[in-house]
């Protein structure tokens, strides 16, 4: 899906993302134990040519059932030649085309990851993809959590933007005063979770849970909300399980920030071996301040290794 | 004295109420959904998924007349007439006295009545069943009788009864008869075209019933069923997405959109049909009330001419259905509603972004593109009934990768003139010289 971000940078080298990723991993393995078998489910995502998280999610969850979306017409033998498992099914068909086939007595594993902002046709996306799926489905969806240029220099325009083309899609009394391109984050949750509210007006039995608010940056920030459709008692079974890694990770701000400190290898290795818990203080200082050691405490299960291979 | 406040309406508001609200065309309509009613009775036709089949049905043994004049506005069917025992206690009551079921048109009980006070000041049912002598039913002057007051009814007398004798009918089945037609529905009828438009609203309000079950004769000819104009080609294909479990599987729904048959690609018949147990309630919405414009669905613009989207409500509890008691339009609250208008945008977001793009630009995709939309042939909606879900199939719109730019500028025309004489081309266009600048600059750095 993602047309042009694939060759701004190479998926390889973006940690943050790639954190996310294995946070999300992480918690669609702790669903399972709860009675959320994930890997039966349906993973529909834009795979673009790189297919990280396709096959992340065949390798460490066996999903089954693949989907990856693809509009860019220009690169779809790259698509094709790229696809790393053959159980990845590839429909050169935007979100929207894809929709309406979503089968109600199916469940999905659904990350629209989108590379621009809130609009009105992927919030739309959001409202008709949840008020399509069962009961059980995961949903998640990422937007630019920074407005483009346009919006951001000139005084007043992100709000008139905002108010012409997504009214309807704010609550009643939003404040709108508070909206400025630092504080996208919170701005994208709430008009998804509206959109969310609406695709599910007409299911008086089937919430929403959130499980994941996530604002990470590797080129510019970006943020990913996503949860589960649940019915009343699976939306009991997650509030009291799900704390474990949804409310522990938000520690009382709404959004999950992933901030990659940059560690050498040896930095790393060192600081590992107090971990986990609460022993990074008793590190001889070699120079890390603080921020970055609770950071580095706080994501070191999900950090990447890169290397250079031959 | 009493320890309450009088609610009980009077005859007066009830009359007023109920006719400011419908046009003179849905009270045709009104009248005309009754005599389809008992026809459907009578014959035991289904007003199911069974419309949508092909072949069944194809006995059009129900023959309803319409005859309107500004002297008077009649309409017989030979449908399996009222009881007499009905016309008692159930027909000609204002609301229905239990809900209704089966899968019939009528749902409020307030559409014969409402038609009646609507278009003339007396009239006259005449009707009879089977194994039945028939009876005649005749207010003369409701202008009189709504001003008669309920409480100064004399004993033993219904201030709300309307008289009723027998009669010496013959055939099975009901007659209407509206006389001293009121000023105001005489001045629509002076214009001649008025009972052209109700030719068209009932041939495309009871399209399914009259291709089955029915004929309608208005004024002494034909009316024609207005097919609802969707189309399909080799490469154009609609979506179709069919949905069962609403109000716990007691309303079924069929989403059908695409694209108009070559012939029909006008605003005028593009946008929402929404039909409850066959027939037509709204008729190429293109307004928000179908969700044009609401959320993220764009509002309709030309280019959106040749989209058609259908939505079939089917139930045997009509009040459960969404329609409105004039049945043109539908109640936005309506739980069957509320449960497809997102499923019916999403179905037909693909469509609208196919149409937006195929009308973008004009280059030579384009043109082809819009060439393959106005071949569409019209199909038969019987097609879709068994039809499986699928989403619309549209070839792909190529945007062509280019790497050129457009550059414009301003130019004065004298040195246009000046620029036109150094090329010794007196009569080079503007672009021909912005063309020839551009090279001149090149051709600096080689």
């Amino acid at each position: 899906m993602s047309a042009e971000s694939f060759r701004k940078v190479s998926y390889d080298l973006r940690p943050a993302k790639q954190i996310e990723r294995r946070i999300l991993l992480d918690s669609f393995q702790f669903l399972a134990k709860i009675g959320l078998p994930v890997r039966d489910y349906t993973y529909v995502g834009f795979g673009s040519i790189y297919f990280y998280d396709f096959a992340m999610f065949y390798r460490y969850l066996g999903m089954k059932r693949m989907i990856s979306l693809e509009m860019d017409r220009a690169i779809e033998k790259r698509v094709n030649y790229n696809r790393p498992f053959k159980n990845i099914e590839i429909r050169m068909q935007s979100a929207e085309q894809f929709i309406p086939s979503i089968d109600r007595d199916e469940r999905y594993l659904i990350w629209f990851d989108y590379d621009y902002m809130v609009d009105r046709s992927n919030l739309s996306d959001v409202q008709y993809a949840c008020n399509a799926l069962a009961v059980g489905s995961l949903f998640l969806v990422t937007v630019d959590a920074y407005p483009p240029a346009s919006l951001r220099m000139k005084p007043g325009a992100l709000r008139k933007h905002v108010t012409t083309q997504l009214l309807q899609f704010l609550p009643d009394k939003y404040p709108l005063s508070n909206l400025s391109a630092s504080n996208m984050e919170v701005f994208s949750r709430d008009v998804i979770l509206a959109s969310i509210d609406k695709g599910l007006e007409s299911r008086p039995n089937v919430e929403f849970v959130p499980l994941w608010s996530i604002g990470y940056e590797d080129t510019r920030p970006m943020y990913t909300f996503g949860g589960v459709l649940a019915d009343r008692e699976l939306a009991q079974t997650l509030r009291g399980s799900c704390k474990d890694f949804y409310y522990r990770l938000k520690r009382n701000e709404s959004v999950l920030k992933i901030v990659v400190p940059r560690l050498t290898r040896k930095e790393r290795a060192t600081l590992d071996h107090f971990l986990p818990g609460q022993g990074l203080r008793l590190v001889k200082n070699f120079g890390i301040n603080s921020d970055e050691l609770e950071n580095y405490r706080t994501f070191h299960r999900y950090f990447p290794s890169y290397s250079e291979l031959f | 004295m009493p320890n309450y406040a009088s609610a009980r309406p009077t005859k007066r508001f009830f009359i007023q109420m109920l006719t400011a609200d419908i046009a003179l065309e849905d009270a045709i309509l009104d009248l005309i959904d009754n005599s389809v009613d008992g026809i459907v009775r009578a014959n035991n036709f289904r007003l199911d998924e069974s419309l949508l089949r092909a072949g069944a049905g194809t006995r059009k043994k129900g023959h309803i007349d319409v005859n309107i004049s500004d002297e008077e506005i009649c309409i017989t069917d030979n449908g399996i007439g009222i009881a007499r025992k009905e016309a008692e206690h159930d027909v000609f009551r204002l609301g229905r006295v239990r809900s209704t079921s089966g899968n019939t048109l009528g749902v409020y009980g307030i559409g014969l009545k409402r038609a009646l006070f609507k278009l003339g000041n007396a009239f006259e049912v005449t009707s009879r069943v089977k194994n039945e002598r028939g009876f005649r039913a005749s207010l003369q002057g409701v202008d009189v009788w709504q001003r008669h007051d309920p409480d100064k009814a004399l004993k033993g007398e219904d201030p709300w009864g309307i008289p009723l004798e027998d009669h010496s009918r013959k055939t099975i089945g009901t007659d209407v008869r509206i006389t001293e037609i009121r000023p105001e529905i005489r001045m629509r009828l002076r214009d001649r075209t008025t009972v052209a438009e109700i030719r068209r609203r009932v041939g495309t309000t009871y399209c399914l019933m009259l291709e089955k079950y029915l004929t309608i004769k208005i004024n002494g000819e034909l009316v024609p069923p207005q097919e609802i104009p969707i189309g399909r080609s080799r490469q154009l294909k609609a979506a179709v997405k069919h949905i069962a479990n609403i109000q716990g599987g007691k309303v079924k729904a069929t989403i059908v959109a695409g694209i108009a048959d070559g012939n029909n690609q006008r605003t005028e018949s593009a946008g929402w049909y929404i039909l409850c147990n066959g027939r037509v309630i709204v008729n190429a919405d293109r307004t928000s009330m179908t969700g044009w414009g609401v959320d993220g669905f764009p509002l309709y613009v030309q280019s959106f001419r040749a989209f058609i989207g259908i939505v079939f409500f089917f139930s045997d509890f009509p009040d459960l259905l969404p329609w409105q008691t004039t049945k043109r339009g539908i109640n936005p609250d309506s739980v069957a509603y509320i449960a497809v208008k997102d499923s019916m945008r999403a179905v037909a977001k693909p469509i609208t972004t196919y149409l937006r793009t195929l009308y973008y630009k004009d280059d030579e995709e384009a043109l082809e593109q819009r060439a393959l939309v106005e071949h569409v042939s019209h199909v038969r909606l019987e097609s879709f009934a068994a039809a499986r879900d699928a989403v619309f199939a549209a070839p792909r719109v190529i945007k062509r990768q280019t790497d050129k730019t457009r550059v414009q500028f301003d130019a004065t025309s004298a040195e246009i003139k000046k620029a036109a004489k150094i090329l010794a081309e007196p009569h080079a266009s503007a672009s021909r010289i912005g063309r020839a600048s551009l090279e001149f600059v090149l051709e600096q750095g080689d």
